[in-house]
């Protein structure tokens, strides 16, 4: 009996001691701890740190060309229910879908199969001044929509958003390299705003009162990116030819990182005429 | 018998040696990194602790907003002995060098990095006149009366000291260790060793423990889209989140509750940088169609290089001044609370109840309890295939995708803080990470002080 307690007390010992290695690690206070230093540490070392050289490879490119595309869904579109049917808003009845239904732009196919609202962009710009002169897309709120639902902004250049409507929305935004920002906008207010940094993908933005409304918005640091029309038609100008380009094709339904494709733009007045095909499993549908 | 000790002898073994098993502890990685291919994970985690090391074992990363404590001092004396590199500091010892080393607590310097730097640059070049990195060593232990400080190497065996009268000595990292053994008493059963939010007591809550590694925390004085400061995350500690399981550390030394805030904030960086490691990298290297690891190295710098900076740039400007929202109008002028008289809590209340100002109702209800017509929407959330998919039930939802409901204003109590100057900053700022937006500069001043005084009458009205 003796001996069982004993063995018994043991296996105790080293079940307790065996669980408590498997806590979540780092959990005791009182273990000790070290520091080491990344860099000077912070300290005048008296030596300057070694700068990292970039990577960059000079490519040899041609006059510049224009890349004309489209976009098409091969097989047929399931039709999606309205987001808020007409007269059933039950947040500002008499303003949100009160004249008709308000549709779910996450899916949008023309008659023969164009796929609106695809992002085209290259997620790294080539290199080269890029300086914009266009002026940025205006986002506005009406009929407790957003106006456009996709569109690409540049960095560092101010964008507008107004609200058209005879309520009070907000732009709830959340981004992955220019933080978080959600303020309101009573009617007939515009707000500006400026994104930094450019975004490795679209993010999303949406209306907390209104919380059906929802667009997409890419920032980029160049002016090569562009959204597919209703025709699921782009187009994008002035590349530098005979390089081979890879571009980032995404859309809300695909796949989180998108598509990457390839392509070598032709110079001048002929243009680089493509279609690009998405299947209904590409979309997840 | 023979038999009978011998099994209880090896029973023991197995108990020692299972529990000697037990490997150095490590930040665990997001769950988001499921998604990167195998080599791209192991990447991320590399990098990790590269820049922030474990929970055991921190890297001082000179690019970090942080301030990890450093103290310094000059060589008087050197000693070498059977025990190691010591050596005797001259009349002041060491002292403070950044605000958050703080002269109470050079007791607890253990473990921190000691970095010696020769008064004589020349004397720490080589032949060919290129200077050397200084050797970074730790501290052994550090006598405040006679001045000594023992100096061990990176495993804690004695090392010789390679000093000189009249070399600066620089101490570095011992507020983060000050935090984190503070953090890992009061916060880690809740907010989790990589302050996840998922400690082992989590699971019993529903209003979740917050989630550092968004670099998000909702109840701050800063700006719209600007991190919080290190004061926000002072008062939460010092006064808890009231109505939530956040208790308050009021009775915690204000140079205790700094150190956890600086360990709090050196969390939530070190989960930011994951995030975003792990976001770039699933562009190219994610589990379908991966890159490959070759593709990965020729392009690392194109990945890693941001984050520092990113993180530096975001988390320096909620320090600054410019960015906490005080009520001052266009000319920058403080506008100080309006009485709150019985037309001034009017003003504030049809101001809360205007689809075309301030519209609060639509989710906060006509009769302020948190059940406005926004509550009734079913909104999009992302379902377990990580694609978007509709809620199971009706209801707003913070970026964690956490069900939140919009205050009732009715209850009196406010997580935030319910001074006014509180109420003010969450009606112009919002509360981040969640659906409740600001109203930024759309209200005067003196608007915002009328919706204080109507919130704060709500609690008292029949």
């Amino acid at each position: 009996m003796k001996y069982l307690t004993t063995v018994l007390a043991v296996v105790a010992v080293a079940t307790v001691g065996c669980d408590m290695s498997k806590i979540d690690p780092g959990g005791g206070a009182s273990a000790p701890s070290v520091v080491s230093l990344r860099g000077s540490g912070g300290l005048d070392l008296g030596s300057g740190a070694g700068g990292g050289t970039g990577g960059g490879t000079v490519v040899e490119s041609g006059p510049p060309g224009t890349l004309v595309g489209r976009i098409v869904l091969d097989g047929d579109a399931p039709a999606l229910n309205a987001l808020v049917g007409q007269g059933q808003s039950s947040v500002d009845p008499t303003i949100c879908a009160a004249d008709g239904a308000i549709v779910d732009e996450s899916l949008q196919v023309s008659a023969d199969g164009g796929l609106a609202n695809v992002f085209v962009y290259l997620s790294k710009a080539p290199e080269g001044d890029f300086a914009t002169s266009e002026s940025q897309k205006v986002l506005d709120q009406k009929a407790c929509v957003f106006l456009p639902h996709a569109l690409v902004w540049r960095s560092g250049v101010p964008v507008q958003l107004i609200n058209s409507d005879g309520t009070s929305h907000n732009v709830s935004i959340t981004t992955n390299k220019n933080g978080n920002s959600n303020s309101t906008m009573p009617p007939g207010t515009s707000s500006e705003m400026t994104f930094k940094r450019p975004e490795p993908l679209p993010f999303k933005a949406t209306c907390s009162i209104h919380s059906w409304m929802s667009f997409y918005a890419l920032v980029v640091d160049h002016p090569f990116a562009a959204v597919t029309d209703a025709d699921g038609k782009f187009q994008i100008a002035n590349l530098p030819s005979g390089v081979e380009y890879t571009f980032r094709v995404w859309h809300e339904k695909g796949s989180r990182a998108g598509r990457k494709w390839k392509v070598v733009v032709n110079p001048g007045p002929d243009l680089t005429n493509v279609e690009l095909q998405y299947t209904a499993s590409d979309l997840g549908l | 018998m023979k038999l009978r000790s011998s099994t209880v002898c090896i029973l023991m073994c197995l108990a020692i040696a299972g529990c000697h098993k037990r490997s150095a502890p490590r930040f665990k990685l997001s769950t988001d990194s499921n998604s990167l291919a195998r080599y791209a994970r192991n990447a991320v985690q590399d990098e990790l602790e590269a820049g922030f090391g474990t929970p055991d074992s921190f890297v001082v990363w000179s690019e970090l907003p942080v301030d990890f404590g450093t103290y310094s001092g000059e060589v008087g004396r050197v000693l070498q002995s059977g025990e190691g590199g010591s050596v005797v500091l001259s009349a002041d010892g060491l002292t403070p060098a950044t605000e958050l080393a703080f002269d109470s607590r050079m007791q607890s310097l253990a473990g921190a990095a000691v970095v010696v730097v020769p008064s004589d640059p020349d004397s720490a070049a080589t032949e060919e006149g290129e200077s050397v990195e200084p050797t970074v060593l730790r501290v052994g232990s550090y006598d405040s009366d006679s001045k000594t400080l023992q100096i061990v190497d990176q495993d804690g065996h004695s090392a010789a000291v390679n000093a000189e009268k009249g070399d600066s000595v620089q101490v570095v990292g011992s507020t983060l260790q000050f935090g984190r053994d503070l953090y890992h008493r009061h916060c880690v059963h809740c907010h989790g060793t990589s302050g996840d939010g998922n400690g082992p007591t989590a699971q019993y809550f529903n209003v979740k423990p917050r989630d550092y590694r968004r670099g998000v925390f909702k109840f701050t004085s800063t700006k719209d889209g600007v991190r919080a400061s290190r004061d926000d995350l002072f008062r939460i500690i010092k006064l808890g989140a009231p109505g939530t399981y956040m208790p308050s550390f009021m009775l915690l030394p204000d140079d205790e509750v700094l150190a956890m805030v600086e360990y709090v904030r050196w969390l939530a960086m070190r989960g930011e940088a994951e995030r975003k490691l792990i976001l770039s990298l699933s562009l190219d290297h994610g589990k379908d169609e991966p890159a490959g690891e070759a593709s990965l190295q020729e392009n690392w710098s194109d990945y890693v290089e941001p984050v520092g900076e990113e993180l530096n740039a975001d988390w320096s400007l909620a320090e600054e001044n410019g960015e906490v929202m005080f009520p001052v109008n266009e000319e920058g002028k403080s506008v100080a609370r309006v009485e709150p008289t019985a037309e001034s809590i009017a003003r504030g209340r049809r101001l809360f109840m205007d689809k075309a100002s301030a519209n609060c109702f639509s989710c906060h209800g006509e009769t302020a309890r948190g059940n406005g017509a926004s509550t009734e929407v079913i909104n999009k959330i992302i379902g377990p295939e990580g694609k978007e998919v509709d809620a199971p039930e009706p209801g707003l939802f913070d970026v964690w995708g956490n069900k939140v409901k919009p205050r009732d204003l009715t209850s009196g109590i406010f997580r935030g803080g319910r001074r006014p100057i509180d109420i003010y900053r969450r009606i112009v700022v919002g509360i981040k990470g969640t659906p409740m937006p600001g109203t930024a500069n759309k209200l005067e001043p003196e608007q915002v002080w009328d919706l204080v005084n109507y919130v704060l009458s709500i609690p008292t009205q029949d």
